[in-house]
Formats: structure tokens, sequence, C-alpha cells
């Protein structure tokens, strides 16, 4: 009887799993230079301000949000790679970004830079015009690319800002239900993968799921200075301490 | 006689060729690049300009510091518009053209992304002020680029 019951147990722990594996396609976990045991994915706890040095290594990777955020100079160490319209589909086939004499994609310069830590903000274009579940498929190709290349890579995803009604005059398509549905959906995956998901969403938002006042731009859908900074200063405190090699087999 | 006809007319020659020389900006002086970027600024209602790190404008302008002299740059900081000043020395007249060339394609680069991203901020770009005076050259991408224009005369006075 008990071991039924385990066996009943036992399924129900792995279907749901299993269901969001199968919504998404395969699926690359992340080997993440971070004591997981500590630190469980995709949960990043609150710590003290780390120096600016910790972004030595990082490379930001987004759409306009990102070069606001790199322009505030908030994360001025930072490497960032940003392009204004950039989606999770875009950073896989777009040769934006020049290296020598040839053009490469988001995804392959930051394979390029094979940075320590990677930050994505991706996904505001996307689900501007696509349903969440299909943007978010995209972002878990993008992923699965990015790990593969990157197992040593502490990667962070970081939820997509809110927005107010004042966004549906450029963007139709654009709810505050869609942006928030969709980083349910980054969640998921960053657990998926075994990274991590920074909730920078639950900052910025009001209880109607729209951006705060001082935070949000005319448009409704970028943020002020302000609501740049705010974001920055979150990666400061919200941020795990990297396992040297040696740690990292002590650990393991 | 002869001696002090000439005499005058050597001073006199001085006289007026001091008075031109003090007219009009000097290549060997031009206005601070923050000065003329703070002129164009106060001419017109922009969006929430910030200011750039010179890190930030090579990146940005993929110029080499070893051309520029002076440097001054600022840009929407909510991202919501194409809106930015930017105003540059050069080191010398073989480094203006590299520079105006730079910002030329730098201009067209943005041209061609906002046409798919936001094509309502095209015309601001495409009618940006793109202006020279002795080794200082501005691009300014504003709502209104006459006001822009007269900024750029008058602090170049």
């Amino acid at each position: 009887m008990f071991k039924r019951i385990l066996a009943v147990l036992c399924v129900l722990l792995i279907l749901p799993v299993s269901a969001l594996s199968q919504a998404y396609g395969p699926v690359v976990r992340s080997a993440q230079p971070v004591d997981a045991a500590a630190y469980p994915p995709p949960a990043v706890p609150p710590c003290e301000r780390v120096p600016d040095a910790y972004f030595d290594d990082a490379v930001l990777i987004g759409c306009s949000l990102m070069t606001g955020v790199e322009l505030s100079g908030s994360i001025d160490h930072a490497t960032f790679v940003a392009r204004i319209g950039m989606s999770p589909r875009g950073a896989m086939n777009n040769k934006n970004f020049p290296s020598g004499s040839q053009y490469l994609t988001m995804a392959d310069t930051v394979i390029a830079l094979a940075p320590e830590k990677l930050y994505i903000m991706l996904g505001s274009n996307g689900i501007d015009i696509k349903r969440p579940a299909d943007v978010l498929g995209e972002m878990n190709e993008l992923l699965n690319y990015l790990i593969a290349a990157l197992p040593d890579t502490l990667i962070y995803l970081i939820s997509i800002p809110p927005v107010t009604p004042k966004v549906r005059v450029r963007y139709p398509y654009l709810t505050e239900t869609k942006v928030a549905t969709y980083n349910l959906g980054l969640e998921e995956l960053a657990s998926l993968h075994g990274i991590y998901y920074l909730n920078v969403y639950a900052l910025l938002a009001d209880d109607n799921g729209q951006t705060l006042g001082k935070y949000a731009a005319d448009d409704g859908y970028h943020l002020t200075s302000a609501g740049y900074q705010l974001l920055a200063d979150y990666l400061y405190t919200h941020a795990l301490p990297i396992l040297k090699p040696a740690q990292e087999k002590e650990a393991n | 006689m002869r001696t002090q006809k000439k005499t005058s007319l050597t001073l006199l020659l001085t006289a007026i060729f001091l008075l031109l020389s003090a007219c009009g900006p000097s290549a060997a002086q031009p206005v601070p690049c923050a000065d003329v970027l703070a002129a164009v600024e106060e001419a017109q209602p922009f969006s929430e300009l910030v200011p750039l790190s010179d890190k930030l404008l090579q990146k940005y302008l993929g110029i080499d510091a070893a051309l520029l002299t002076d440097a001054a740059m600022s840009m929407d900081g909510t991202r919501v518009t194409a809106e930015q000043i930017i105003v540059l020395t050069a080191a010398d007249e073989k480094s203006l053209t590299a520079v105006q060339a730079a910002l030329s394609a730098y201009r067209d680069s943005y041209i061609a992304q906002y046409r798919d991203y936001q094509p309502d901020e095209v015309p601001k770009l495409e009618n940006a002020v793109l202006q020279t005076r002795g080794l200082q050259t501005a691009l300014v991408v504003s709502a209104n680029p006459t006001l822009a224009k007269s900024a750029l005369e008058k602090v170049w006075k």
C-alpha cells in the first residue's frame, strides 16, 4: 500500500515538470558555477550591495530597455550587448553586431565574449505582437543555445518591466496581462534550465500590474531614468557568489 | 613725411587685422563642447537627456578618441525617442573629415534601425542638424531643427 502511494506521489511530482518541458520542447540544463544547495535556482535572495568589480566579467543583453540601463551609467563595469527592437528570436537570428569584418548575432557575440556572468532581459519585443507562449518558446531556444556554448557561465533571466495603458497607443496588442504571463513563464524557464530569475517586475509594478508612475516613461513601455536606476540597483543587491573551481568540486 | 604715412598705414592695417581676428570663432579656441550642448538643449524642450561617459560616446560613435580634443553627448535616457545632441571638436582638419564621416554614418545607421522600430522618429533623424564650424561638428536630433540650428549659430557667433 505504502509503495503504491509512493509511486503515485512520484508520478505527481514528475508530471508537472515533464509537462512544462513538453510545452517548451527540449531543455538544456545549466551547470551553474554557484552552490546550488545554498542557492537553489531560480530564486536569488537579496544580499549586501556587491562592489562594481562584480560586473567586470558580466555581459548584459537586451533591447532598448537594456540600452536604457546602459545609458544610466549605473553598471559601468559591465559589457552591454543591447539593441533597440531586439527580441529572443532576433538574438538568435539577426546579424547586427560587428566583429572584425563580419556581423554576428547577439547570441554569437555573447558566446565570443565568454562572460562569467550573463544577464538576459528580452521579450518585450515579441509579446507586443505574439502570444507569451510563443515568445517563451523562442527564449527557450536561445537559452538552449547559450547554455550549451557557455556551460560555466552564471545566467540570470531578468523579468521584463510592466507597462501602462498608454503603451497601446503604439503597441495595441501589448497588455499588462501578457507581461505578467510572460514573466511567470520566464521564471518557469529559469527553473527548468537550472538558472536564476531576477524579478524586477515586482519592484516596478503597482497592484494592477502597471508601471508605478515615477518609473513610467511617457510611452507606457519604457522607463524613466529613475526606473532604470532602480533596475540596476536591484542587480547590485541580488547577486550570487561564484564558486571557484576547487569550491565547485567540493560542492558537487 | 613718407615714413609717417608708412607708419600710419601699418598701424591702420594692424588695427584692422586685430579687429577682424577678434570676430568669429577661432579654430584654435572653439567653444567648449559642453557649453554648445547646453545652449542647444536650452533652446527647445527635449526628452529626458542624459550625458554619456567618454567610454559610451566612443562605443556608440565608433570614433577613435585620438581624433578628438573635446566631446559632449547626451541622449534620451528613457529610450522613448531618438533625440540626442552630439558636439565634437576634432584634433585637426584631417581628423575632422573622419569625425564628420563617422557622425554621418552613425545618423544613417539610426535611421535604418528606427525605420523598423519606431517609424515616427525617423523624420527627426532625417531632418537632424549636422553642422560644422571650424574644427567643431554638431549633430542634433530634435523635434525642431530650426531652433537647433539657430541655437548653434548663436553659440558659435
